[in-house]
C-alpha cells in the first residue's frame, strides 16, 4: 500500500530512523535516563524551538556523554588540585610558626659564636630552643640503622605540638637516658619500647614512639627515620665534635616587638658571621611549601593543559552537533525564528551541560582526593586535611562556564551561514562566500581567547613574567605541531593526487581533507598529548638508566662518613675491602682570576659560586676523571715560581674541574683564593680535568698537592665496594667500633630515590593519560560530525560492490595514516626534546625507552584499530542499506 | 481546474528583475535572470518547468529565504530584499508560511508541537487554533507523536497544518507532494487549498505535476532561469 511512504527514503528520515533504532540499544537507556532526569531543565527553557534542541541533544546521547566527560575529567582534576593547594597553603599559613620551630630561626653549620649566645640569653629560656641535628648510626643488639637524630632543649617545640603514641607529655618521656623514635626507626630495628638502643657513646631507652613532629611534617623527603633526645644527652654520645653536618639550630618565641628586637640586635652581630642564616616564620621555607609550591604547582600546568585539550575537544562535539542539527536549524529560520533566538537555545543547552558537568565533576573529585591520598604522601603532610575547597569549586563552576562560552561562540559560529533556502530544491550549491582570510579569520575571538589565557596563567603562577612566558611557551608549542599537521596533510595530499599509489589509499588521504573532518585538530591534540608522555618517559628512562640501572658492578657502593684519619686501619681491616679515602677540607672561594666571588655571574647560571665547597689533595688522577688540559703534560700540578714573594703570597699549583671552572669563568694560568676558615691560600690552575662519566663515584672540583692542605681542618669520607649482602653486617660492626663514623649503604639510597622518582611520575603520567584520552574524544567528534558524508560515501562504495571488509579497510587506513603519523611526529619531537634537556641542560646521558614506546605505539594503534572498527560497525553499518536503497 | 477563491486584482507579492547567481567552484552559474513576476491575494499559482530550470530558486527568492544579486521582491508594498535577516524573520513568522518536499518537521518535536512551532516563534500561542488545524489535517489521534512515527503523508499534513496556522498571507510549497504516493498527493493537496481558502492565503506552489498545474488560478513557467509563459 504505502509501501513509498512507510519506506521513506529522505536522508531526515534515515536520521529519524536511525534515531528510533537507538532507542532500542543500551544507548536509548541512557537517553532515556538522562532525558527523565534532565526534565528539570525544562524549567529554564523558553520556546519549542529550544525544547526541539534539547531533545536532539539529550536524546543524541554520544554528543552530551562526549562533552560531559571531557569536561567534568578536567574539571574535576583542576578542583582536586586545587583544593589541595588551597588545603595545603591553609595548613602551612595556619600551622607556619610550628613548621619553621619559631618566630625567629638562626641557621648555621657549626657551633654558635659567643656573641650569638650571649644575645641569646637575654630571653627567657622558655622562648628559646636550642636543636641540633644530624644523621648517625644507632645499634640494638640485633640491628643498625641510619638514623636522624635530633636532640632539643626543655622548651621545644615553641609552636605546635608533638605527640607521642603514649598520649604522654613530650618531656614526661624525654629524659637523660629515655628517647622517644619514630615508628619506622622501631620497624627497622626490629624493637620495642623499653629496648636499649646505642647513639654515639651512650645507651638510652626507647620510651616511647614519636608519631607526630610539628616541623617534620614531609616523610619522604627525609633520609633516616627521627630519633628525639634532649639537649642535655648530647654529650654523653660524644658525636657532636666529630660530625661535618650538624645542623645547629636556635628557635626563637616572642611578640612582635620583642621579635623586632631581636632581629635587629642579631642581625648586626651575624655581619661578623655570614654564614649564619637568620629568618622568620614568613621567609623561612620550609619543605612543605617547597614542595607544594613546586610539584603541586607542575601537575596544575599539566591540568590546565588538560583543561585547554579538553576545550578542543568541546568545540569538536559542539561543532559536530551544530552539523547534525543543520536541517533543524534551516528549518526554524525559515519558519521565521530569529538568529538570536536560535543561538540563544544553544547557549542555554551548552551552559545547563556545563553545571551538571561542575557538579559531576564536584562529586568525581570527592572519589579523586580520597583515592588519591596515599599517593600523594609523599609530597603532603599526613595531618593536612582534604577536602573540597569552596573557593576551588567556586573558581572552578567559573572556568567552566567562561570555557563553554567562549567554545561555543566559536563552535556556533556556523550559526551565522546556515541558509534556511538549503531546504529548498536546488540544482546548483549555494554560494560559498570567498571572504579575505582577515575576514574569516575570527580575531577578536583568539585575541578574547589568548587575553583569557593570560590573566588564567598570571593567577595560577602568581607572576606576569612567568604568566607570559607560558603563554609564549604554549602558543609555541602548540604552533609547531600545528603547523607541522597543515604541512604533513598538505603533503599527504600532494602524494595521493601525483604518486602511483592505490586507490584505497588515495580515498583514505582525500578524505583527510573532508569538510569537518577536523583532521589537523585531532593531529594536534592526539600528537600533544603523546609527545609529552614521550618526554616524561624517556626522562624518567634516562635518569633510571644513567644512575639506577648502570649502577656499575664495581662502583662503590659503601659510603663511609666523618673519617678520621687515625682510624684507617681498623676499618680496612673491618672492611675487608679496598678502601677509597677522601680529604675533605670546606673553603669559600674569594676570588677567582682577580674577581671577587660575589661579582662573579656563572656562565651556566646553576650554581653559586659564593657557597662552600670541598677541597682535597692528591697525588693523582681519580679512575673516573681524565686530563683535559695542563701546564706539564698530563699532570695535575707543575712547579709555580714563589720566588721573591713573601709567604703569605704564596701560591700553590691547582687542578680545577671543568665544571669549576665554568662556574667560575676561569682557564689555565688563573689564580683563584680560597678561605679556609679565615686562613686564605691561593692557587693557580695548572690542570683541568673532566669525568668519564656522571656515576655515584666522587669528585671534587678542586685538588691541591697533599703537601699544601694535609695539615689544614679536614674530615675524610671513604668508599669502598663490597658484596652488597654483608652492608648490614659491616654497618654494625662499624657503628660498634667507630660510633661517629656513619656508614651508608649505597644502592639503599638508590632504590629509596627510584621510589621517591616512581612515586613522581605515577602521578605525572595520570594526568598526562588524560590528555591521551582528551584527544581520542576530539577524534570521536571529528568523526561524529562528518558521520553523514562517510554514510553517503560508505553507501555509494556499497552500491559499486564493494565488500565490507573494504569498508572496514577504508575507515581503518584514514584514522591510522593521521593518528600513526602523528604520534610518530610526536615521538620524534619529544625524543629530540629529552636529548637536548638531558645532554644540554641536566647533563646527562639520552637513553631511548624502546620497550615502552614499543607497548606505547602498540596500544595506540590498537586504540585506533579499535575505534574505526566500532565506527563502521555502529554508525556506518547500521544506516548504510536504508542509504543504498535510497539511491536506487 | 481553478480556484473557487476571488482573486483580487491588488498585488500582494511582486518580484521585478531578479537576478541570482552561484558559484561552484570556479564558475559562476546564472540561475535567475531578469525575472518579473506577481502573485495576487489569494491567488494560485503554480510555477512549472524542468530540473535545473531555477524554479526552487525563483522560489527561495520570493519566500525571502535568499537575497537577490539584483532586483526587488515586495511582500504587501514592503521591499524585502532590503530587510535585513532579523526583519526577515518577522516577516516570515507573521506573513508566510512553508510545505516543503521533504517535509521538514523538526524532529523532537511532537505533530501538535510542530504545528504549533511558527505560533510560539511569533510568541502568540494559540492552542486553540492548534486544536483546530489538528483536527483538520485528521491528526487527531496523532497529535503526540513523533515525525518519525508518521508516514510521509501524514508528516507532509502536518507540514501544511504547520504552514497554516498562523494564517499567512501566502503559503509557499517547493514540490509538496514530490515524495507522496497519488493517493496521498490528492489528498494533501485537498487538505491545502481547503485550507487556505479559508484563511484567504495566496498560495506558490513550484511542481512538476501537471494535475496540480490543472488547479491553480495561473502556471508560470520557466526556462533556463527566464519566464517563458
Amino acid at each position: 500500500m504505502d509501501n513509498k511512504n512507510i519506506e521513506d527514503t529522505s536522508s531526515t528520515d534515515i536520521t529519524n530512523t536511525t534515531m528510533a533504532k537507538e532507542s532500542d540499544t543500551s544507548g536509548g537507556i541512557v537517553r532515556q535516563l538522562l532525558t527523565t532526569t534532565l526534565g528539570l531543565q525544562k524549567l529554564g527553557l523558553q520556546g519549542l524551538g529550544a525544547q526541539a534542541l534539547s531533545r536532539s541533544w539529550w536524546q543524541r546521547w554520544i554528543y552530551p556523554v562526549l562533552f560531559l566527560l571531557t569536561l567534568t575529567l578536567s574539571l574535576a582534576t583542576y578542583l582536586t588540585l586545587d583544593s589541595i593547594q588551597q588545603s595545603v597553603d591553609t595548613y602551612i599559613n595556619d600551622n607556619q610558626r610550628a613548621l619553621v620551630g619559631g618566630d625567629l630561626i638562626l641557621n648555621s653549620k657549626q657551633d654558635w659564636p659567643s656573641e650569638v649566645l650571649t644575645q641569646i640569653d637575654t630571653l627567657a629560656d622558655t622562648q628559646t630552643v636550642f636543636d641540633y641535628q644530624f644523621s648517625a648510626m644507632v645499634v640494638t643488639d640485633e640491628q643498625t640503622l641510619l638514623a636522624s637524630i635530633k636532640a632539643v632543649s626543655q622548651s621545644y617545640p615553641l609552636y605546635g605540638d608533638v605527640e607521642l603514641a603514649s598520649g604522654q607529655p613530650l618531656w614526661q618521656q624525654l629524659t637523660a637516658n629515655n628517647i622517644v623514635v619514630a615508628p619506622e626507626v622501631l620497624k627497622s630495628l626490629n624493637a620495642d619500647i623499653g629496648d636499649q638502643i646505642t647513639i654515639g657513646d651512650a645507651q638510652f631507652i626507647i620510651s616511647d614512639v614519636l608519631t607526630k613532629e610539628p616541623d617534620r611534617p614531609l616523610s619522604a623527603f627525609g633520609f633516616g627515620g627521627r630519633i628525639l633526645m634532649p639537649q642535655q644527652a648530647l654529650e654523653a654520645t660524644n658525636l657532636l665534635g666529630q660530625r661535618s653536618r650538624i645542623n645547629y639550630r636556635i628557635e626563637l618565641a616572642g611578640n612582635a616587638e620583642l621579635m623586632a628586637t631581636q632581629r635587629d640586635k642579631l642581625t648586626q652581630i651575624l655581619t661578623n658571621y655570614p654564614d649564619i642564616e637568620l629568618s622568620d616564620a614568613e621567609s623561612a621555607d620550609t619543605s612543605v611549601s617547597r614542595i607544594s609550591d613546586n610539584v603541586l604547582m607542575f601537575l596544575k600546568l599539566l591540568v590546565i593543559a588538560v583543561l585547554l585539550l579538553s576545550a578542543v575537544a568541546m568545540y569538536g562535539v559542539i561543532t559536530a552537533f551544530v552539523t547534525k542539527q543543520q536541517s533543524s536549524n534551516a528549518i526554524r529560520l525559515a519558519l521565521g525564528e530569529p538568529l538570536k533566538s536560535l543561538k540563544r537555545s544553544y547557549y542555554q543547552l551548552l551552559i545547563i551541560t556545563a553545571i551538571i558537568a561542575c557538579i559531576a565533576a564536584i562529586l568525581v573529585s570527592f572519589g579523586l582526593l580520597k583515592v588519591g591520598q596515599p599517593y600523594l604522601v609523599a609530597i603532603l603532610p599526613a595531618d593536612v586535611s582534604l577536602a573540597i575547597n569552596p573557593i576551588s569549586a567556586i573558581k572552578t563552576t567559573v572556568i567552566a562556564l567562561v570555557l563553554t562560552l567562549l567554545i561555543a561562540q566559536r563552535g556556533l559560529s556556523t550559526l551565522n551561514t546556515t541558509k534556511p533556502a538549503t531546504l529548498l530544491n536546488q540544482g546548483a550549491s549555494s554560494a560559498v562566500q570567498h571572504l579575505p582570510w582577515y575576514k574569516r579569520l575570527p580575531l577578536l575571538w583568539y585575541g578574547l581567547m589568548l587575553a583569557g589565557l593570560y590573566v588564567f596563567f598570571v593567577y595560577e603562577v602568581g607572576g606576569w613574567l612567568f604568566g607570559a612566558q607560558l603563554l609564549i611557551g604554549l602558543i609555541g608549542f602548540v604552533s609547531v605541531f600545528w603547523l607541522l599537521a597543515r604541512g604533513w596533510l598538505w603533503l599527504l595530499a600532494r602524494i595521493a593526487s601525483n604518486a602511483k599509489i592505490g586507490w584505497m589509499q588515495r580515498i583514505a588521504i582525500h578524505n583527510l581533507a573532508r569538510k569537518g573532518n577536523q583532521s589537523a585538530l585531532f593531529f594536534v591534540t592526539l600528537a600533544l598529548s603523546v609527545a609529552v608522555l614521550t618526554l616524561i618517559t624517556t626522562l624518567n628512562h634516562s635518569i633510571n638508566a644513567q644512575f639506577i640501572n648502570a649502577y656499575p658492578e664495581d662502583a662503590p657502593n659503601l659510603f663511609l662518613l666523618d673519617i678520621q684519619s687515625d682510624q684507617h686501619d681498623e676499618i680496612d681491616s673491618i672492611i675487608g675491602a679496598p678502601v677509597s679515602y677522601y680529604p675533605v677540607i670546606r673553603a669559600r672561594v674569594v676570588t677567582a682570576a682577580n674577581i671577587p666571588v660575589q661579582d662573579i655571574e656563572p656562565a651556566d647560571g646553576f650554581d653559586d659560586p659564593a657557597r662552600v665547597f670541598n677541597l682535597s689533595y692528591a697525588d693523582t688522577v681519580m679512575d673516573t676523571e681524565f686530563i683535559t688540559d695542563a701546564v706539564a703534560d698530563n699532570q695535575l700540578y707543575a712547579p709555580i715560581n714563589n720566588e721573591n714573594k713573601d709567604p703569605a703570597s704564596t701560591v700553590a699549583p691547582l687542578s680545577i674541574l671543568d665544571t669549576a671552572a665554568s662556574l667560575l669563568n676561569v682557564g689555565m694560568g688563573d689564580e683563584v683564593r680560597f678561605n679556609i676558615q679565615g686562613i686564605e691560600i691561593v692557587g693557580q690552575i695548572t690542570s683541568i680535568r673532566s669525568r668519564f662519566e656522571q656515576g655515584p663515584s666522587p669528585y671534587f672540583y678542586f685538588l691541591f698537592e697533599p703537601a699544601v692542605l694535609s695539615a689544614a681542618p679536614q674530615i675524610q669520607f671513604a668508599t669502598a665496594h663490597v658484596n652488597a649482602d654483608d652492608i648490614p653486617d659491616l654497618q654494625g660492626k662499624m657503628v660498634r667500633q667507630f660510633p661517629a663514623v656513619t656508614t651508608i649503604d649505597g644502592t639503599a639510597i638508590a632504590q629509596q630515590i627510584q621510589e621517591l622518582v616512581v612515586q613522581m611520575s605515577r602521578l605525572v603520567y595520570v594526568f598526562t593519560l588524560l590528555a591521551l584520552l582528551t584527544g581520542v574524544m576530539v577524534l570521536i567528534s571529528s568523526l561524529l560530525s562528518t558521520s553523514q558524508d562517510r554514510l553517503q560515501e560508505s553507501a555509494s562504495f556499497r552500491l559499486l560492490g564493494m565488500q565490507k571488509r573494504d569498508l572496514y579497510m577504508l575507515n581503518i587506513l584514514e584514522l591510522g595514516i593521521l593518528g600513526i603519523s602523528a604520534a610518530t611526529f610526536a615521538i620524534i619531537i619529544a625524543s629530540v626534546g629529552a636529548w637536548a634537556a638531558l645532554t644540554q641542560w641536566f647533563d646527562l646521558r639520552f637513553s631511548v625507552p624502546w620497550t615502552s614506546l614499543a607497548i606505547g605505539s602498540t596500544a595506540l594503534i590498537v586504540l585506533l584499530f579499535a575505534i574505526a572498527i566500532i565506527y563502521v560497525r555502529l554508525v556506518i553499518g547500521r544506516g548504510i542499506m536504508a542509504r543504498v536503497r535510497a539511491m536506487i | 481546474m481553478t480556484s473557487a477563491l476571488p482573486t483580487s486584482q491588488a498585488a500582494l507579492l511582486t518580484a521585478t528583475k531578479l537576478n541570482k547567481t552561484v558559484h561552484v567552484g570556479d564558475q559562476s552559474l546564472s540561475i535567475i535572470k531578469d525575472v518579473n513576476i506577481h502573485v495576487n491575494a489569494g491567488e494560485f499559482v503554480v510555477i512549472m518547468g524542468k530540473s535545473g530550470s531555477g524554479k526552487s530558486t525563483l522560489l527561495g527568492l520570493l519566500a525571502a529565504l535568499d537575497y537577490p544579486d539584483s532586483g526587488d521582491v515586495e511582500l504587501a508594498g514592503q521591499t524585502l530584499s532590503r530587510l535585513n535577516e532579523d526583519a526577515l524573520a518577522v516577516i516570515r513568522q507573521r506573513d508566510m508560511g512553508f510545505v516543503f518536499q521533504s517535509f521538514h518537521l523538526l524532529p523532537t518535536l511532537t505533530v501538535a508541537e510542530n504545528i504549533a512551532f511558527p505560533l510560539d516563534i511569533a510568541r502568540r500561542p494559540d492552542a486553540a487554533r492548534v486544536d483546530e488545524l489538528i483536527e483538520a489535517v485528521d491528526l487527531g489521534h496523532r497529535r503526540h507523536s513523533l515525525p518519525n512515527q508518521l508516514s510521509g503523508g501524514e508528516q507532509q499534513r502536518t507540514a501544511v497544518a504547520r504552514a497554516l496556522v498562523s494564517r499567512p498571507k501566502i503559503v509557499f510549497a517547493d514540490e509538496p507532494t514530490g515524495n507522496l504516493d497519488e493517493q496521498n498527493a490528492n489528498q494533501v493537496m485537498q487538505l491545502l487549498l481547503d485550507l487556505r481558502q479559508k484563511t484567504g492565503s495566496a498560495l506558490v506552489v513550484v511542481t512538476h505535476d501537471s494535475a496540480l498545474a490543472d488547479m491553480a488560478d495561473r502556471v508560470i513557467t520557466m526556462h533556463d532561469g527566464r519566464i517563458i509563459s
